[in-house]
């Protein structure tokens, strides 16, 4: 019998819910399977050895995090990214905008429910420089993309993981699958999500409304667009090599006369590198200064 | 870590085939000087130049880049192309200033194909200014 085992580093455990989510297959899987370590399942702190299938869930933030992924990696045989955290850094990244020290001050002593005291420093584990996703640190062999992910993905990258066959993710954009009709006439301004939707059927893009569908991998059915909502880019870049954000910066700088007027980094990173900061571009320009920096 | 002296700055130019790139060559051909540090990329239009070109650039150790293409107000060949050029080098000059690596290290020229002048102008006076700032803080790989 093949065994599974789920962890989760620095998450919010979502992913797992989506696991939890998938009701009467997960009975199914479990019959032929046997599920070794999951923290939603049993009460397990080690990681077991011989495993067949690990399902990491969350991007690396402490050293605790990378101890748990190393030793993960060393124990099962296949290793799979679970969700947009372990793929490209998630929304846990956007932290990287900001220096760690600042972070650290501002969470235990600014935010609007803190009460003051000193800085936890006993007995936990420390931060690492930046949040990185899991791919940067141990070869992966699948990408589970999503926030939440999809359950026809997880069922499929589980089933081809055990078998031992590659799984193909979709390689068009969610435009590919968006209903909503585009007359190719932009906006002038940008609206915020709030905003009015004065038209159901256009594109939210045309309308002004930051869509990040067009750098976005499809597989979700367009489910947002569908529900007037635009896109926010949670399945990630198309491929590994491209920029989400960058990408969307750069389409939209084209088209829209002084649209971009007022964004700074942090806005426009909040926005188009929602769930992808921690693999941009831009991310490997801060490190590579930082790291020079350091040197000097 | 080389002398302030010494420093040779090293500089990629996206020309664009219709306008900046016919000026280098023009220049090339008049035998006017203008500085070896500028290495030229040959692209189709300067439109065709992404944001992840010159991010790229930056990243493998290019101290400026510089995108050069057609004459603004309807000298572009493939109609407003350098338009968008540049209004994707003001987008990402901002972006660059505020990761730290300053926004003068990428810059945008405008000139036509008859113009050998303007190119080597621009280049020198690019050339000199990367120089005064010294070496790119991301540095050489």
């Amino acid at each position: 019998m093949k065994r599974i085992a789920t962890v989760s580093l620095m998450s919010d455990a979502g992913c797992h819910i989506a696991l939890a989510n998938l009701e009467e297959k997960l009975l199914e899987l479990a019959e032929n399977v046997e599920i070794t370590h999951c923290q939603i399942l049993r009460d397990e702190k080690k990681i077991p050895k011989n495993i067949d299938v690990a399902l990491v869930e969350g991007a690396v933030r402490t050293d605790h995090d990378l101890e748990i992924l190393s030793k993960l990696r060393d124990n099962s045989k296949t290793l799979v990214a679970f969700g947009s955290c372990a793929c490209f850094g998630g929304v846990p990244s956007l932290c990287n905008l900001t220096n760690i020290n600042e972070l650290i001050t501002y969470v235990y002593h600014q935010t609007a429910t803190t009460s003051s005291g000193p800085t936890p420093s006993k007995n936990l584990p420390l931060l690492v420089e930046r949040v990185r996703p899991i791919g940067e640190l141990v070869r992966i062999d699948y990408m589970i993309p999503g926030c939440i992910p999809e359950e026809k993905e997880i069922l499929g990258v589980i089933s081809a993981a055990l078998e031992g066959v590659p799984f193909e993710l979709p390689r068009e954009n969610v435009c590919e699958e968006c209903q909503k009709e585009r007359k190719g006439s932009l906006s002038k301004d940008i609206k915020r999500n709030y905003e009015n939707l004065s038209d159901l059927s256009r594109c939210l893009l045309e309308l002004g409304y930051l869509c990040v569908g067009p750098s976005t991998r499809a597989g979700c059915g367009a489910r947002c667009p569908s529900f007037n909502i635009p896109c926010d880019g949670c399945r990630g870049p198309i491929d590994a090599r491209w920029d989400q954000g960058v990408s969307m910066l750069d389409s939209l700088a084209a088209v829209a006369k002084e649209r971009m007027r007022g964004f700074s980094l942090k806005t426009h990173s909040a926005i188009f590198h929602r769930y992808s900061f921690a693999s941009s571009a831009l991310q490997r320009l801060i490190s590579n200064l930082d790291t020079r920096k350091e040197e000097m | 870590m080389s002398n302030a002296n010494d420093f040779e700055p090293s500089i990629v130019a996206f020309c664009c085939w219709w306008c900046a790139y016919g000026a280098a060559d023009l220049a090339g051909i008049s035998k006017l000087d203008y500085p070896t540090n500028v290495r030229i990329v040959r692209v189709p239009c300067t439109g065709r130049v992404d944001a992840l070109h010159i991010l790229r650039a930056f990243e493998e150790g290019a101290d400026g880049v510089i995108v050069a293409g057609c004459l603004k107000d309807g000298g572009c060949h493939y109609v407003d192309g350098n338009m968008k050029a540049e209004r994707r080098v003001t987008g990402l000059k901002r972006s660059l200033e505020a990761i730290g690596l300053g926004d003068q290290r990428l810059e945008m020229y405008f000139m036509s194909a008859g113009m050998p002048d303007k190119f080597v102008q621009s280049v020198t006076q690019f050339t000199e200014g990367i120089r005064k700032l010294g070496p790119s803080p991301i540095g050489r790989k």
